[in-house]
């Protein structure tokens, strides 16, 4: 799917809805989006993302941008989960700040979890000029809810926000829509279930996601299909690692762990101490 | 675009209930298909479903003409892709966006397989359908629409044996199950005039012919669509088929030739909706396996080329995202139709090799990683020239190490548990030492206590006994 530049500049024309809302506080946040107390069940949120020209002029992305990427979240959920159990729903006037310290309030995401919130994105474009003509460069930042409400179960592990970044890029509606049908987003996705069913003490689930995250991200990593992030892949291949010892760790002390996963590792980890 | 032919087409598509049978031995009846009570061509090895897309925004809306008008042409772009007769089956259902009936996918699969009231018929043991649906948006003149495609056979499961051949041609086998059987498609974005050229091409001038000739008149078909039409495809040749008219009340007109448009080159939906070519593939593969060993050689060969013709297509136009990841159940649907010819043990190179690729575009996928090692394994076992060496080697330990990982990441898999019992069974017969620690012997023990395991498939824990140490 081609877009390209005339699409989006078509695109930003007709979507200068201007940013002009009120202070964006959690209280507000949640307001801005109906959709989040509406929809039922696990969900994901798609944002803002917002636009800034090289002239100055700024605005959301609306209509035929949404829609590209709620497509391509529907499908990955679709393709991940064979089901729709999980469902996407846009929330183009949510505005998170930039350096996520909006989830610092722990009883906001408190409230996030409570209405099964299992990943927020949302973003900015920008604009710049060059002799060769215009390009972008496009943030992309993604919040995993679980690993942020849930950083005393994963033990202190860091990576609940992640931030991808696609520079120099003269198509950037399309490398935003990438994103979704990337293998990070799946690996995203994968985590943030494990630490949902790991916070619930369901270690067979959480294992399985954290697992096939691991599987994702490392044929990713090796393949050099990932885009450039914060923190770097490398670094989250170690925390999903990590994670993934956690587990096995809690379902062996845990007790009432009945499973195979305990076994299972042993078995592997003597095999290739 | 010819704007007469164009908006004639357009009337066309905005008429009711199509219904498009192509089934050997459809006797009549009433043919109209609603999702409570889906019309099943219990004679067809492969009943297609095509169900009205629904909006992203809100699914409850009904369609605008667009939307509608894609249904009908997904389903002539089946009857046109040529990819077999006598044993197709193609249906629209209805789906009353007010009704309070559940016609989600899975009601629907269920209504035809018999599981749930009340389908007209039911779909035949080892027979198959599959299902198109799709969430479609219009935002201007674009119209965005993403495909998912879901298919299943009644009371079989997509799973094929690899063998382990010894040079007294005894057999073993590895069990591999098919990795999906659904995905959706990448989106695509495209605009009405693009379809309404393609409506043009595919709709206009559709005439039911006495003989397949050009000269010839006809009578003009589509002024008999909105009434509830339907056919049994007869025959085809070249860019030809002899269809048998239904109506909604039985057959209705003698049957007659009706000619792939040639427009259609000019304006293809395929290339608006590539994912047509996939699903075209997976009724070939459908249509391989449902066969089975019954298939005359001639026609598995034309299954096989056909399949791999679409594939190739597919591929050739495939998108990021969901489109890889069907690319990847492609190249395993080759693997097991390869396997599932006459000489499967020849084919296992090619096999391996496929499901290789399906490995790669699926890589959290266990089934998909389960094939390409216990394929990856055969070929080395059936390599070997010393089985001492064979058992010094690392095939025996890589693949225990990867069916373990396989029971880790999916704990459900049951033939990640099924061939790592086989391995074990394997590594005692080939007198290989060492192996079985107090935790494998444990871990043995728990995976042969699990009823499901011996319920489903006692057969693994009772391997062939005598096997050649050497080729």
């Amino acid at each position: 799917m081609k877009h390209g530049l005339l699409w989006f500049t078509a695109m930003t024309l007709a979507a200068l809805t201007a940013v002009g809302q009120p202070e964006p506080t959690p209280d507000n946040e949640l307001r801005a989006c109906e959709a989040i107390n509406n929809t039922s069940g696990a969900k994901v949120i798609l944002s803002q993302i917002e636009y800034t020209l090289s002239d100055g002029t700024s605005g959301i992305m609306t209509d035929d941008y949404d829609i590209g990427i709620q497509m391509a979240v529907l499908q990955a959920l679709g393709n991940l989960f064979d089901s729709d159990e999980i469902k996407s729903v846009l929330c183009g006037h949510r505005t998170p700040k930039s350096d996520g310290s909006d989830f610092d309030d722990s009883e906001y995401v408190k409230v996030l979890i409570g209405r099964d919130v299992l990943m927020e994105m949302w973003g900015k474009i920008r604009e710049r000029s060059s002799a060769s003509g215009p390009s972008f460069k496009a943030d992309l930042l993604i919040m995993i809810m679980p690993a942020r409400a849930y950083r005393d179960v994963a033990d202190g592990l860091d990576f609940h926000m992640l931030r991808s970044t696609i520079e120099q890029t003269d198509d950037v509606e399309e490398a935003f829509v990438d994103i979704a049908f990337g293998d990070e987003f799946e690996a995203y996705l994968c985590l943030a279930q494990a630490l949902r069913a790991f916070a619930n003490e369901e270690f067979d689930g959480a294992k399985s996601y954290v697992a096939k995250a691991r599987l994702v991200w490392q044929a990713a990593l090796e393949a050099g299909r990932l885009p450039s992030m914060e923190p770097t892949s490398e670094s989250v291949l170690n925390h999903i690692l990590n994670l993934e010892n956690k587990i096995v760790e809690a379902a062996a002390s845990s007790g009432s762990y009945s499973g195979d996963a305990v076994l299972v590792n042993s078995i592997l980890e003597k095999r290739e101490p | 675009m010819k704007t007469k032919s164009c908006s004639t087409a357009f009337m066309v598509a905005t008429s009711t209930l199509i219904v498009i049978g192509a089934a050997a031995g459809v006797q009549s009846g009433e043919l109209a298909s609603s999702c409570e009570e889906p019309l099943v061509f219990s004679g067809a090895a492969v009943n297609n479903y095509v169900k009205p897309f629904t909006g992203v925004k809100d699914p409850t809306l009904p369609l605008d003409e667009s939307g509608r008008m894609l249904g009908l042409l997904v389903l002539f772009d089946g009857l046109y892709s040529q990819i077999g007769h006598g044993s197709l089956g193609f249906i629209n259902l209805v789906v009353d966006p007010r009704s309070k009936t559940d016609c989600s996918d899975k009601a629907i699969l269920e209504r035809v397989m018999g599981k749930r009231c009340c389908a007209k018929d039911q779909v035949r043991p080892g027979h198959a359908v599959t299902l198109l649906s799709g969430s479609f948006e219009t935002i201007g003149d674009d119209i965005y629409l993403m495909l998912k495609v879901e298919f299943m056979r009644k009371n079989v499961e997509e799973t094929v044996d690899i063998p382990l051949v010894d040079a007294a041609g005894e057999n073993q086998r590895f069990t591999g199950r098919l990795p999906r059987t659904s995905v959706f498609l990448t989106p695509r974005r495209f605009t009405r005039v693009q379809l309404f050229q393609v409506a043009d091409a595919y709709l206009s001038d559709v005439r039911l012919r006495e003989s397949p000739s050009d000269s010839v008149s006809g009578e003009l078909l589509e002024g008999n669509i909105g009434e509830g039409f339907s056919f049994t495809v007869l025959e085809a040749r070249d860019d030809w088929m002899r269809i048998e008219p239904w109506g909604v009340r039985g057959r209705n007109r003698d049957p007659g030739w009706v000619k792939i448009p040639r427009a259609i080159g000019q304006a293809n939906l395929r290339d608006l909706l590539p994912g047509l070519y996939f699903l075209d593939a997976t009724a070939i593969y459908l249509q391989t396996v449902v066969a089975g060993e019954t298939i005359a050689p001639g026609r598995y060969r034309r299954n096989l080329r056909g399949f791999e013709e679409r594939r190739e297509q597919f591929r050739r136009r495939a998108g990021k995202g969901g489109d890889q990841k069907a690319l990847g159940l492609l190249d395993a649907m080759h693997g097991f139709m390869l396997l599932s010819s006459a000489q499967p043990a020849a084919a296992l190179d090619q096999a391996a090799e496929d499901f290789a690729q399906a490995a790669e575009l699926l890589p959290s996928n266990t089934d998909a990683l389960g094939l390409a090692a216990i394929s990856r394994f055969s070929i080395s076992f059936r390599d070997r020239t010393q089985t001492e060496e064979f058992v010094r080697g690392s095939a025996l330990p890589e693949l225990e190490k990867t069916l373990l990982r396989i029971i880790d990441a999916d704990p459900g898999d049951f033939y990640g548990k099924v061939n790592f019992e086989r391995l074990c069974v394997l590594r005692q017969q080939l007198g290989d030492s060492g192996w079985e620690t107090p935790d494998i012997s444990r871990l043995r023990e728990r995976l042969r206590a699990d009823s499901l395991l011996l319920q489903k498939d006692a057969e693994p824990f009772e391997m062939v006994p005598r096997m050649e140490p050497n080729r």
